[in-house]
């Protein structure tokens, strides 16, 4: 029998060398920060320095216990499904919208974009602006004008969160919007259309056909959004600093206080314990990433 | 009833006009195709007719009422697409089912008839299939499906067989016709492909650019086609066409020949020697590339047992009876009753 002949394995023409420059990158800036994280959740280093000394799992038997954290961890669950919850069906509404061949529509999308491209600090700094409680917030301004009573924003806790949740809105908006209009348009046509001479009304086509078809598609959106608004902390940390009280901390933001700053710079400066923080934001987003990977993201039913 | 009137329909995509303002008729219980080379309006016309294009002007009835304006569904038609347009979320019976359900057609009388368009179309043993489990021709299969169960009062079919591979194609072809005689619905069927026109069609529409060229029985259009167009779509191997002094003679622009009608070795007045360019060897026939000095190239249908001579030179005679005469419009030009 003849034997066909392997070709001989270059290295040189293999996969290593494109993929090299990369994995060098994600090795010193992804997969090296996360182990030393580890490393460091179990140790009691400050920012202010001096020896760091191995203390076991004493960082997370504290934030366990602590009622900053718990609290943080509560609101950000809230504040994760509203955000998650709102901006999926505005983004789904808007790429529905703008879908159809209405004028402008490049603008409309362009304009909305926008708010996804601008980097969270600023968002927050926007909505700062937008909801300042003095006569220069654009709100209240409004309100003023047309004879209301101005809101207190982000003075009153249960005003807080609703405006932060909103902020977030805004910001998240574009990317399932960008997401879904992507999958919109590689809708077969003629299925839709098949569906309007079926009789399928305009939500029916939404909910028996075009839902069901870009189920791969809206479960990856719903997971990678939850990962952002989950971790989110800048948006926090510009907006309201967590406040008022600890009203609208996020545990990203906990996090952030927690390990940075010290010496007068607001944070308690404190690594380690900030380190455990950042492991346990770490495991509840590794269960999102199995749960999309596990969603049947990658089967589809077409051929 | 379930005729089809159109009047003075239109449709322009932007600055384009893609259907000048027609008129048409479509009687109750006929198979009729509208043929056309890509581009030239089928689709659009038919889509106006099923109600997912706008017509720019003209009006619609379906059975003597206005449907001009209706939405899909509420004009009692239903369409088979040349991609089949299956849900290719659901099961063949879903998608069988999804138009009735939607109808609120009772859960019994819905179960009734899947049964019954499952056994015409040997579709029983796939019913728990989704679509990327079947194969072209089962896929059609089910679209024909799906649309029989809604008892439309037309069919509109657009292209259902182009995806499918020629002996599949056959087959459908024969099942459509069987289809056809079954129900006697009225059926709207869009191809460019002028053999299924002509085997499935009792009226064949030829567009061109939009416009009807003519409308005919398939051998209406075969024997007395009203135009160089339909002439040149109409028939395969294609009517070859003679201009020059032989058309002059014959007081004709253009002259109009089928492959059938020129005979080798033939006892005419007129006699051509044809250089032989191409042989094809069909079986039952052989078809002849050959050209003629002064007159042009010729397609000739002949005996499956010609034999060509060695110098490759044939002497062809054309059959006069059967010429068809076209004026500088290419309008045909009817031959005086002798
Ligand atoms: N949505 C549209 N916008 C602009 N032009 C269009 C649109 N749909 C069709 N056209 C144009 O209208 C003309 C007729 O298109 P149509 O699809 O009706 O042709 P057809 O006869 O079905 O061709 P084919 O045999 O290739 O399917 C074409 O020139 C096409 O480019
Ligand atoms: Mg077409």
């Amino acid at each position: 029998m003849p034997v066909v002949q392997r070709r001989k394995k270059n290295f040189w023409r293999g996969p290593w060398p494109w993929l090299a420059p990369t994995l060098l990158i994600l090795i010193v800036f992804r997969a090296y920060p996360l182990g030393d994280q580890f490393r460091l959740a179990l140790t009691d280093m400050r920012v202010s320095g001096g020896e760091a000394q191995y203390i076991g799992l004493d960082n997370f038997y504290f934030i366990a216990s602590d009622p900053g954290y718990q609290t943080a961890l509560f609101f950000t669950i809230i504040f994760t499904a509203f955000s998650v919850g709102g901006s999926f069906i505005l983004g789904l509404g808007l790429a529905l919208l703008l879908n159809e061949p209405i004028r402008g529509r490049v603008v409309y999308r362009t304009a909305i974009l926008t708010s996804w491209v601008i980097s969270a600090i600023i968002v927050g700094y926007i909505w700062r602006l937008l909801l300042n409680e003095s006569s220069a917030g654009v709100f209240n301004a409004l309100f003023d004008s047309i004879g209301l009573q101005g809101v207190n924003w982000l003075s009153s806790p249960t005003m807080a969160v609703v405006s932060v949740i909103v902020a977030d809105v805004w910001r998240s908006t574009a990317f399932t919007m960008i997401f879904m209009l992507g999958g919109l348009q590689t809708l077969p046509t003629e299925v839709l259309e098949a569906a309007r001479t079926d009789g399928a009304k305009a939500w029916q086509r939404l909910l028996f056909v075009i839902v069901p078809l870009l189920k791969p598609l809206i479960a990856t959106a719903l997971i990678f959004s939850t990962i952002a608004t989950f971790n989110v902390y800048e948006l926090i940390l510009s907006l309201t600093s967590g406040g008022p009280g600890n009203a609208t901390s996020t545990v990203g933001f906990e996090m952030f206080r927690t390990a940075f700053g010290g010496d007068g710079g607001g944070g308690l400066g404190l690594i380690g314990r900030g380190a455990a923080m950042g492991v346990s934001m770490f495991m509840v987003t590794l269960v999102f990433a199995i749960l999309y990977i596990r969603a049947g993201v990658f089967s589809r039913d077409y051929d | 009833m379930s005729e089809l009137n159109i009047d003075g329909l239109g449709k322009r995509f932007g600055k384009v006009e893609v259907i000048p303002p027609l008129d048409l008729h479509v009687p109750n219980g006929s198979f009729t195709v509208l043929v056309g080379p890509s581009g030239c309006g089928k689709s659009t016309l038919l889509r106006m007719i099923a109600g997912l294009e706008d017509p720019d002007c003209g009006i619609l009835e379906l059975g003597g009422r206005d449907v001009t304006l209706a939405e899909p569904a509420d004009r009692g038609i239903a369409m088979v697409f040349q991609s089949y347009a299956l849900y290719p979320h659901m099961t063949v019976e879903k998608n069988i089912e999804f138009g009735l359900r939607l109808a609120r057609v009772p859960a019994s009388e819905r179960k009734e008839k899947i049964a019954k368009a499952a056994e015409a179309l040997q579709l029983e043993a796939l019913l728990q299939r989704k679509p990327a489990a079947l194969s072209g021709g089962q896929r059609q299969r089910v679209a024909i499906g799906r649309a029989i169960v809604r008892d439309p009062k037309l069919f509109l079919f657009d292209e259902p067989l182009s995806n499918l591979d020629a002996a599949l194609r056959a087959q459908m072809r024969v099942e459509l016709a069987e289809l056809h005689k079954r129900l006697g619905t009225t059926m709207i069927y869009v191809t460019h492909d002028q053999v299924e026109a002509m085997t499935l069609a009792d009226r064949i529409v030829v567009m061109n650019q939009g416009r009807i060229e003519q409308i005919g029985s398939p051998l209406e259009l075969y024997e007395a086609p009203a135009s160089l167009f339909v002439a040149e779509f109409i028939g395969a191997p294609k009517m070859n066409i003679l201009g020059g002094k032989f058309a002059e003679e014959l007081g004709a622009a253009k002259v109009g020949l089928r492959p059938e009608h020129l005979f080798v070795n033939g006892q005419s007045s007129e006699k051509w020697t044809a250089k032989v360019r191409l042989v094809e060897r069909l079986g039952p026939e052989t078809i002849v590339y050959a050209r003629v000095e002064d007159v042009g190239d010729l397609i000739i249908r002949a005996e499956s047992s010609l034999e060509i001579p060695g110098d490759s030179e044939l002497s062809v005679s054309p059959d006069l009876s059967n010429v068809h005469c076209f004026d500088g419009h290419g309008s045909r030009i009817e031959k005086e009753l002798s």
